[in-house]
C-alpha cells in the first residue's frame, strides 16, 4: 500500500530549516531553535506553564510544563539508522520528563503531553505550589484568571497531604504606588522580576530568603514606581501582584473584553477594554509584536476614568439667546437649529478645529462637513510630549498619521485661526473633540468675543461652557473606526460599551450635520457604518487601497512608511 | 517600635545583638573601599556582580555581620541593586544579618554527627556559654549569649563526617568533641577576652 518516500522526511524539513517533531503522535515542522513549549502551543496543544514568558528569559523553575520526550535511539558503531514507512525513526521515550521551556526541538523528537507521566509530575508539582498557598480564592482579585486554580482544576489531585502548618509571608505590600504584594499567593515564578530587569531596566524586585521562605521583595525605601509597573500585575500567573486600582473591584468572569486601541498616544498601543454593564472597568495590553509586545504604560493603563465619569456630556446642550444659560435639547430639534445657524454664517469668517484623537472615519465625515459648508480655514490639534525610550510616542495624538493623510497639510493653520479669533476675522468658530482652551491655546475670553460657538464633544470643558451648542459625542470606548499609528499602521477601534445617554457617535453627527446642510454625495450620506466610511476612503486614498474592516484584523496593517520606529520593540527584535 | 515590621521592611530591620562590642561597627573607610575594588578588579568588565560574595565576605569578617547600611554599598561597588544584594545575604545562612559573639560555634547536626552525640553536645555547649537553647529556630538560628563573647548555630555537615561530633569556632574545626574538650575551649575563649580586657 504505502510506497516507500522518495525524500525522507528530514530532509524536506532540513532544506527549510526546520526539524520534524511528533506531538501527541502528530508530525508537525517547526523551525529549529523553537522552544518545545511553542512548537507544542503553536499547534493547539497546550503546555501549562507559570514562570515562562516568551517575551523574558527563561528561567525553568516552576517545572509545570514537564512534557515526556524521545528521541531515536543512538546508533551502534557501523550501524545505519533504521526508517519506518513514513519515512521517520522508532522514538524511543525517555523514563524522565524534561521541561518544555528551556528545551529546543530536535529532528525526530517525540513530546507527549498526555503521557501518564506528564499527569503525575503535573500533579507533584501543584501539590507542592499548593503546600503554603493560602488558599484565599474568594478574595483574591486573580480568581478566575489565575494559571495556579486553573491548573490545579485541570492537573491537581483534588485533596492534599500536606498537615503541617503553613509558611506565613507578607500579606497585602504595597511595593508602589499602584500595585500590591501578597508574598503567600506566589509561586516565585520569577516573572515580575526577570520583568523589571529586562525589558524595564530597573531591577526594583528581587527574591529575598531561602527554601520555604522564600518570598519577592523589593529593598526598604525603594518602590515600583516605574511607569510599566502594572504589567507585573498582567503577568503574574497567581494573585500576588495586584493593581491597586482594580482590587475588589469586580470579578473577573462578570467583565467582557473587548479588543481595541490605546489613544493616548501615537504608537497606539493595543489593548483589551473591561467592561459589564457600560461601566469600564481596566484595560489590560493586548498582544501586538509589532505595536507594543504584550506590555502598556501605566499612565494611559489607568486613563480611562473619564469615559464613565460625571463630566459627561449626555445630550445636546443648546443656547436660545445669547447670554442665556445652556438647556438639554432633543437631536433632532437642535441638528436644525444648528444647521439654520451654519447657514448664516460667513464661510470666510469661519473656522474648524478638530483632533487628530478622532479616527479616520471621523475626520473624513469632517472634511465633507467643511467642504459642504465652503470652510478653507481648518485644522488639528498639535500635542508634543517627550518619547519615554519604551512605548510612549512623542506624539501625544493617536492619529496625526491620518489627519494628514486626509485633511492634507496640518499644524500650520492652527495658529492662523487662534490670531483670527483674537482679531475678530474669524466670527464663526466649529471645535470638534477638542477643549480649545487648552492645548489649542485659544484664551477663554477670546472665546467669549465669537458670534457664534458650536462644539462636539464627550466632556465637559472650558470650551463646552461658552459655546452656543454643544453636540455630545463619544469617547473612543463607544466608538467604531480606525486610526493609523506614528510608525503608518492602520489599527481598529471596537466599540467597547453603548454611547452614554443621547451622546451619538462622532461621525453620525457630522454626517447627518452635512447631509442637513444639502449635501447630496451620496458617498458621504449614505455610509451606514464606519465599516463602509472605510470603504469609501479607500477608493479614494491611495495608502488605504484594498483595505476593509475585515482584512485590518486584530494586529492592524502597515499602509504607509513613516521612518518612525518604536523603541521597544526595536529593542525586542534585536534581541533576537 | 513594637509593632513588628512588615515584611518588606524586615529585610532590612535592625537585628540588635550584645556580639556588637567585640567588632567595630560599619564604615566605610577608604580602606574599605580600596578592598572592594580590588575584589570587583577581579572579575571581567561587565561582570561586576560577580564580587558581591566576596565582599560580602570581605565585610562580615571586618565586621562580624552584614548590617543594613552595608547592603547598598556592597550594591553600589559591584554595580548591582540593593535588592540583589539583599537576596544574596539573605539567601545564605552563612551570612549573617545579626552580629554574632566574639567566639561562634557551628555546631554540626547532620546525619554522622548526630549519630555521634552532637545534639547532646549542642545542648551542652549552649548550657556552658549560657544561652537558651530554645531560642534557636529555623528563622533565627544563631543566638548571642548576653554578654556577647558566645554565639551557636546548628549548621549543615562541616566536612569532617568521619570524626564526629564536629564543632567549628570561628575558623577553627574541633573534631571528636567530648564535653571536657567544650569546657576547655570555652575557658581558653573567657581567659583571653579577661587578657584582652586588662591590656586596654
Amino acid at each position: 500500500m504505502s510506497t516507500k518516500p522518495t525524500i525522507l522526511p528530514k530532509d524536506a524539513a532540513a532544506a527549510e530549516g526546520k526539524v520534524n517533531v511528533q506531538i501527541n503522535g502528530k508530525w508537525y515542522r517547526f523551525p529549529k531553535g523553537t522552544r518545545i513549549a511553542d512548537a507544542c502551543n503553536s499547534v493547539g496543544v497546550h503546555v501549562p506553564c507559570f514562570c515562562y514568558h516568551p517575551k523574558l528569559s527563561v528561567a525553568g523553575s516552576c517545572r509545570m510544563c514537564l512534557v515526556e520526550q524521545g528521541m531515536p535511539p543512538r546508533l551502534a558503531p557501523g550501524a545505519t539508522p533504521m526508517y519506518n514507512k513514513d519515512g521517520y525513526q522508532d522514538i524511543q521515550w525517555m523514563p524522565r520528563a524534561v521541561i518544555a521551556c528551556a528545551n529546543t526541538v530536535a529532528e525526530n523528537m517525540g513530546i507527549r503531553t498526555d503521557a501518564k507521566l506528564c499527569e503525575e509530575a503535573r500533579r507533584g508539582v501543584l501539590e507542592f505550589l499548593l503546600t503554603n498557598h493560602p488558599l484565599d480564592c474568594p478574595i483574591c482579585d486573580q480568581a478566575g484568571e489565575c494559571k495556579l486554580q486553573e491548573y490545579t482544576n485541570d492537573y491537581g489531585s483534588g485533596t492534599h497531604r500536606f498537615t503541617e502548618s503553613k509558611t506565613k509571608k507578607g500579606k497585602n505590600l504595597s511595593i508602589g504606588p499602584r500595585v500590591n504584594l501578597d508574598q503567600e499567593r506566589c509561586v516565585l515564578c520569577r516573572r515580575c522580576v526577570r520583568f523589571m530587569k529586562e525589558i524595564v531596566g530597573e531591577e526594583v524586585l528581587g527574591v529575598v530568603g531561602r527554601g520555604t521562605h522564600n518570598a519577592i521583595a523589593c529593598y526598604p525605601g525603594t518602590q515600583l514606581d516605574s511607569n510599566y509597573s502594572m504589567n507585573v500585575v498582567d503577568i503574574c500567573p497567581v494573585g500576588a501582584m495586584t493593581s491597586k486600582d482594580f482590587r475588589f473591584k469586580m470579578r473577573v468572569w462578570f467583565l467582557k473584553s473587548t479588543p481595541t486601541i490605546d489613544v493616548n498616544c501615537g504608537t497606539g498601543t493595543n489593548i483589551n477594554i473591561w467592561t459589564r454593564e457600560q461601566q469600564v472597568y481596566r484595560i489590560t495590553p493586548r498582544q501586538n509584536d509589532e505595536v507594543n509586545s504584550c506590555w502598556m504604560p501605566d499612565s494611559h493603563r489607568l486613563n480611562y476614568k473619564f469615559i464613565n465619569s460625571e463630566a459627561r456630556i449626555k445630550t445636546p446642550l443648546v443656547k436660545t439667546d445669547a447670554g442665556a444659560p445652556q438647556r438639554p435639547s432633543t437631536w433632532d430639534a437642535t441638528l436644525n437649529m444648528v444647521v439654520e445657524q451654519l447657514h448664516s454664517c460667513a464661510p470666510a469668517e469661519t473656522a474648524i478645529i478638530c483632533s487628530a484623537r478622532m479616527t479616520n472615519e471621523e475626520l473624513y465625515m469632517v472634511r465633507a462637513l467643511a467642504r459642504q459648508l465652503g470652510v478653507t480655514k481648518i485644522d488639528i490639534v498639535p500635542r508634543k510630549g517627550e518619547n519615554d525610550g519604551m512605548l510612549i510616542s512623542e506624539d501625544r495624538n493617536p492619529n496625526s498619521t491620518g489627519a494628514k493623510m486626509i485633511l492634507g497639510k496640518t499644524g500650520t493653520g492652527l495658529a492662523a485661526i487662534r490670531r483670527g479669533v483674537k482679531n475678530h476675522s474669524i466670527r464663526f468658530l466649529i471645535a470638534l473633540g477638542e477643549d480649545v482652551t487648552a492645548d489649542a491655546g485659544i484664551p477663554e475670553e477670546d472665546l467669549d468675543t465669537l458670534d457664534y460657538l458650536l462644539v462636539m464633544d464627550h466632556t465637559e470643558s472650558a470650551t463646552t461652557k461658552k459655546a452656543d451648542v454643544v453636540l455630545p459625542g463619544v469617547t473612543f470606548a463607544e466608538k467604531y473606526g480606525t486610526m493609523i499609528n506614528v510608525a503608518g499602521r492602520i489599527q481598529r477601534l471596537n466599540k467597547a460599551i453603548e454611547p452614554l445617554g443621547e451622546a451619538r457617535p462622532d461621525w453620525d453627527i457630522l454626517r447627518r450635520l452635512t447631509e442637513l446642510l444639502g449635501c447630496d454625495c451620496p458617498r458621504v450620506i449614505a455610509c451606514p457604518s464606519p465599516m463602509i466610511i472605510l470603504e469609501e476612503m479607500a477608493q479614494e486614498f491611495e495608502p488605504m487601497k484594498g483595505l476593509t474592516w475585515g482584512n485590518i484584523g486584530n494586529e492592524g496593517k502597515v499602509i504607509l512608511d513613516t521612518g518612525v520606529t518604536i523603541p521597544l520593540i526595536e529593542r525586542e527584535k534585536a534581541k533576537k | 517600635m513594637s509593632e513588628t515590621p512588615n515584611a518588606i521592611d524586615a529585610i532590612t530591620a535592625a537585628q540588635p545583638s550584645p556580639g556588637e562590642q567585640f567588632f567595630p561597627k560599619f564604615e566605610v573607610t577608604p580602606e574599605l573601599v580600596e578592598k572592594a575594588k580590588e575584589l570587583v578588579a577581579l572579575y571581567p568588565e561587565g561582570k561586576e556582580q560577580s564580587a558581591v560574595l566576596p565582599i560580602i565576605h570581605h565585610v562580615q569578617e571586618e565586621f562580624g555581620y552584614i548590617c543594613a547600611d552595608a547592603i547598598p554599598w556592597i550594591a553600589e561597588m559591584c554595580k548591582s541593586t540593593p535588592i540583589h544584594v539583599a537576596g544574596i545575604v539573605t539567601f545564605y545562612p552563612g551570612i549573617h544579618r545579626k552580629c554574632p559573639g566574639k567566639f561562634h560555634f557551628r555546631v554540626c547536626r547532620t546525619l554522622a554527627c548526630a549519630l555521634s552525640g552532637g545534639e547532646e553536645l549542642m545542648a551542652y555547649i549552649c548550657k556552658k556559654i549560657g544561652v537558651n537553647q530554645a531560642e534557636i529556630c529555623d528563622e533565627e538560628p544563631m543566638v548571642v549569649s548576653e554578654n556577647g563573647i558566645f554565639s551557636i548555630e546548628p549548621v549543615e555537615c562541616l566536612a569532617n563526617c568521619g570524626f564526629g561530633p564536629n564543632v567549628m569556632v570561628n575558623d577553627t574545626l574541633y573534631s571528636q568533641v567530648t564535653r571536657k574538650k567544650v569546657d576547655e575551649i570555652v575557658s581558653a575563649c573567657k581567659k583571653q577576652v579577661a587578657a584582652e580586657k586588662k591590656n586596654k
